[in-house]
């Protein structure tokens, strides 16, 4: 029924720190991707790729509205649980958020 | 042994026949269109498990498995555990939808609220699922009698609280949310006096804990027919409370039951920590009567 490559996808989806920004954003309700892109310095193009992803592991769903586009929370507790566990495991050194300071480099394939 | 037989596939049967007829009522209306189909027949196929499971219990108890029979009652509650855990887990997937969730107008209504509500009881399913399911493993009884009761309780309540919380924000005027404030507030207060004064009403029928009220309306000196008729009176006004036109007739009532009592109290039994109580109830009781009547002004 359940593919193991889906939850592979969202185990890979999940290990960025972006992506799990993304996903903590998304906690306050739907988005279109340039509300989404608005909130972080990376450019639209890369936020663009990595909703891609998530949305790809099945932890976004996209939803028509008229002419936008809303990204809405798709995850399951499990894979909230997972997502603060990584928060909490994160190499230290960097406290606040990294997700203002850093250009991404788009380095995964979507 | 038929019998045992037929009786213990009567629960697949059951089983199979709700699920069969629900099934068009997702299937045929494009209500889980656009990928979440998938989670609405993971739930489905999860209830299926819990269903097989529970029938491969009943089978083998059927056919005698003495080692079975000490574990079963514990086995039963691990299952229910863990099927409620994996159903929390997939609840904050689910949108509104025909068939499944919690649904009222208003989640239906709002997509928003919808996936906010079903994020909380979700977390609320799988805590309580695991805590059960721990439960059932691993402690007696009485201690899995007590947290079921009590997250069904807590859980219950949470989401009662994160659903409640919700409906101010529905309202597009300041005027409106402040009205439905307090509307809120009158309404949990006419709750929390119905609950009480039922509680009281009925130990008063049943005696109250070591024939507390019996000694106390011997005290009091009419009879003990006047402690079935205070009963009566408390328990009947605390439903009354609870009817959208009954509030005032219900504070009438019960507070005309607590001028009676503080009136024993001064006179008959002396005033003690319960007056306080009563004193409390009464303020209570007037509050939520002037706060319907500037509502309905």
């Amino acid at each position: 029924m359940k593919m193991p490559a889906a939850g592979h996808a969202a185990f890979a989806a999940l290990a960025d720190q972006t992506r799990r920004d993304i996903l903590n954003l998304l906690r306050g309700g739907p988005r279109t991707s340039g509300q989404i892109a608005d909130a972080f310095r990376s450019s639209w193009p890369t936020i663009s790729r990595h909703l891609s992803v998530l949305r790809h592991a099945g932890l976004v769903v996209a939803e028509r509205q008229g002419q936008e586009i809303y990204y809405e929370l798709n995850t399951s507790v499990f894979q909230d649980v997972v997502r603060h566990l990584m928060e909490l495991m994160k190499p230290a050194g960097r406290t606040g958020r990294p997700r203002a300071r850093r250009r991404r480099p788009g380095q995964q394939e979507a | 042994m038929l019998v045992a037989v037929l009786v213990a596939f009567t629960l697949p049967a059951a089983a199979a026949v709700i699920y069969l007829s629900l099934r068009p009522l997702w299937a045929g209306h494009g209500i889980a269109a656009g990928g979440l189909e998938r989670t609405y027949r993971g739930i489905a196929l999860r209830a299926v498990l819990f269903v097989l499971a529970l029938q491969g219990l009943i089978v083998l108890n059927v056919l005698g498995a003495g080692w079975l029979r000490p574990i079963a009652p514990r086995a039963v509650v691990v299952l229910f555990g863990l099927f409620l855990a994996t159903i929390g887990n997939a609840l904050p997937r689910t949108r509104p939808n025909l068939l499944f969730g919690i649904r009222t107008g208003r989640t239906l209504d709002d997509r928003q609220l919808w996936i906010r509500l079903h994020r909380t009881a979700g977390y609320v399913t799988v805590a309580a699922g695991t805590a059960i399911a721990a439960a059932g493993a691993l402690f007696s009884k009485d201690t899995i009698a007590w947290v079921v009761s009590a997250s069904a309780l807590g859980g219950g309540a949470i989401l009662a609280g994160v659903y409640i919380s919700s409906l101010p924000a529905m309202e597009t005027t300041p005027e409106a949310r402040a009205r439905r404030r307090r509307n809120i507030a009158v309404w949990s207060l006419r709750v929390m006096l119905a609950v009480a004064f039922f509680y009281f009403g009925v130990a008063k029928f049943f005696g109250g804990s070591r024939r507390m009220w019996i000694h106390l309306f011997d005290t009091i000196g009419f009879g003990q027919w006047f402690r079935i008729f205070t009963g009566f009176v408390e328990a009947g006004g605390a439903l009354l409370l609870l009817v959208p036109r009954g509030v005032l007739p219900g504070v009438a009532v019960l507070c005309a039951a607590m001028l009676g009592a503080l009136l024993t109290h001064v006179f008959i039994l002396g005033i003690g920590p319960a007056t306080i109580t009563v004193v409390i109830l009464l303020a209570l009781l007037v509050g939520v009567a002037m706060a319907s009547r500037a509502q309905q002004s």
